[in-house]
């Protein structure tokens, strides 16, 4: 049997294909389908707005009562831990968005081979391990200060001075907290990563390299 | 585009060349769970990707350039056999079984065409309906030279199975 044979033979599904489809059951699945992705990109880009309204809400709230507290004499500081605490939740969410479009941009380079599709799904796991990796603790810092902003603002509307001896110890305690905290989230993408991300990319490696086999 | 819009498309594509998903579900996937697992993904990429097509390659070209991506990456998916996620009724119903009895040198194809490597398996897949090199070529990604040897290989490892059978 040559090749011609085996192509007429092969054909000859097409007068009477294997399987029939259940359309009813293929247009409900799309919709949910279709209701799922449209929920996810909503889910996504209210959690974000969500996130930097609280964060700014939060700091606007502390200078406020900090500025409107006729007890307390104010330093230069006072005014500018919660300027810093809305600049680094404003920076970070910024950096998150300027990141994915990044990404966008590198993804949409690729065109629609069978290469170009492996290649974009290995830029999307090198995005993933990027996010949940090295660069996590740079990506966290904003964050932290935010977050160590808005413990220091607390203590200067209750009239505390940094100078106060007795804040050095939930100084140093808070300081212990942000990098427990921050270490266990290292620890845990690492473990994601090295358990799910890698081994999906050396299947595709691996699949680069049988495509340039001969 | 509008939902409306491309739920037309997709139809259309979807009536005029479903048989090329079940080539590429057929070459992929063995299990009858596996089967409708992969069909689902398909249809799902394709119904997704209606709005990226340009126009720069026939409808076929494209579906089939699809649904062997979506193949190949559900391949190499973990836990591809536990779909439990899905309501039953999809995942048992959407493809549904021929009564027509099969030709069994199309099964006797699907068999050889199994043994085959992932990229092997998709370059067969597009000669035996035809395509032509430099076409393969721009499916899967590789030169055409490449795809010559790929082929070649192909060919020679169908010939000797059936010349071993015809043998035994």
């Amino acid at each position: 049997m040559n090749l011609d044979d085996l192509m007429e033979v092969w054909r000859s599904q097409d007068a009477s294909p294997l399987h029939g489809v259940n359309e009813a059951l293929l247009r409900l699945e799309l919709r949910q389908e279709h209701e799922k992705f449209q929920r996810t990109r909503r889910g996504w880009r209210w959690f974000v707005y969500l996130l930097t309204a609280v964060a700014v809400a939060s700091m606007a709230r502390r200078l406020f009562i900090m500025v409107n507290r006729g007890d307390n004499v104010l330093s230069g500081w006072d005014y500018a831990i919660p300027v810093v605490g809305v600049a680094a939740a404003l920076l970070w969410v910024r950096m998150i968005y300027m990141k994915q479009r990044a990404q966008a941009v590198r993804e949409q380079r690729f065109g629609d081979s069978l290469r170009d599709q492996i290649n974009r799904q290995l830029t999307q796991l090198e995005y993933e391990s990027m996010i949940r990796l090295a660069p996590l603790l740079g990506f966290l810092l904003l964050p932290i200060v935010q977050s160590f902003t808005i413990i220091l603002a607390s203590w200067r509307m209750n009239g505390r001075s940094f100078s106060d001896p007795s804040l050095s110890y939930p100084i140093v305690f808070n300081i212990g907290w942000i990098i427990i905290c921050v270490g266990g989230i290292l620890w845990f993408t690492r473990r994601v990563v090295q358990r799910k991300t890698l081994p999906r990319k050396r299947r595709l490696e691996a699949l680069l390299k049988e495509l340039d086999g001969q | 585009m509008r939902d409306s819009e491309r739920d037309r498309i997709f139809a259309d594509w979807l009536a005029s060349h479903k048989g090329i998903l079940f080539k590429v579900v057929h070459a992929y996937a063995f299990e009858h769970a596996d089967r409708q697992d992969l069909f689902q993904e398909i249809v799902i990429q394709i119904w997704h990707s209606v709005d990226a097509f340009r126009g720069d390659s026939s409808v076929p070209t494209w579906m089939y350039r699809v649904a062997l991506n979506t193949a190949i990456a559900w391949t190499r998916k973990e836990n591809r056999h536990q779909r439990g996620k899905q309501p039953l009724e999809i995942v048992a119903g959407l493809l549904t079984t021929s009564s027509e009895a099969r030709d069994p040198r199309v099964e006797w194809l699907y068999q050889q065409i199994a043994q085959l490597t992932d990229v092997d398996r998709s370059v067969a897949l597009l000669l035996l309906d035809g395509f032509s090199y430099k076409e393969i070529a721009a499916i899967v990604g590789i030169t055409e030279s490449n795809v010559g040897v790929k082929i070649n290989r192909i060919k020679s490892a169908l010939a000797g199975k059936r010349a071993e059978e015809e043998r035994t």
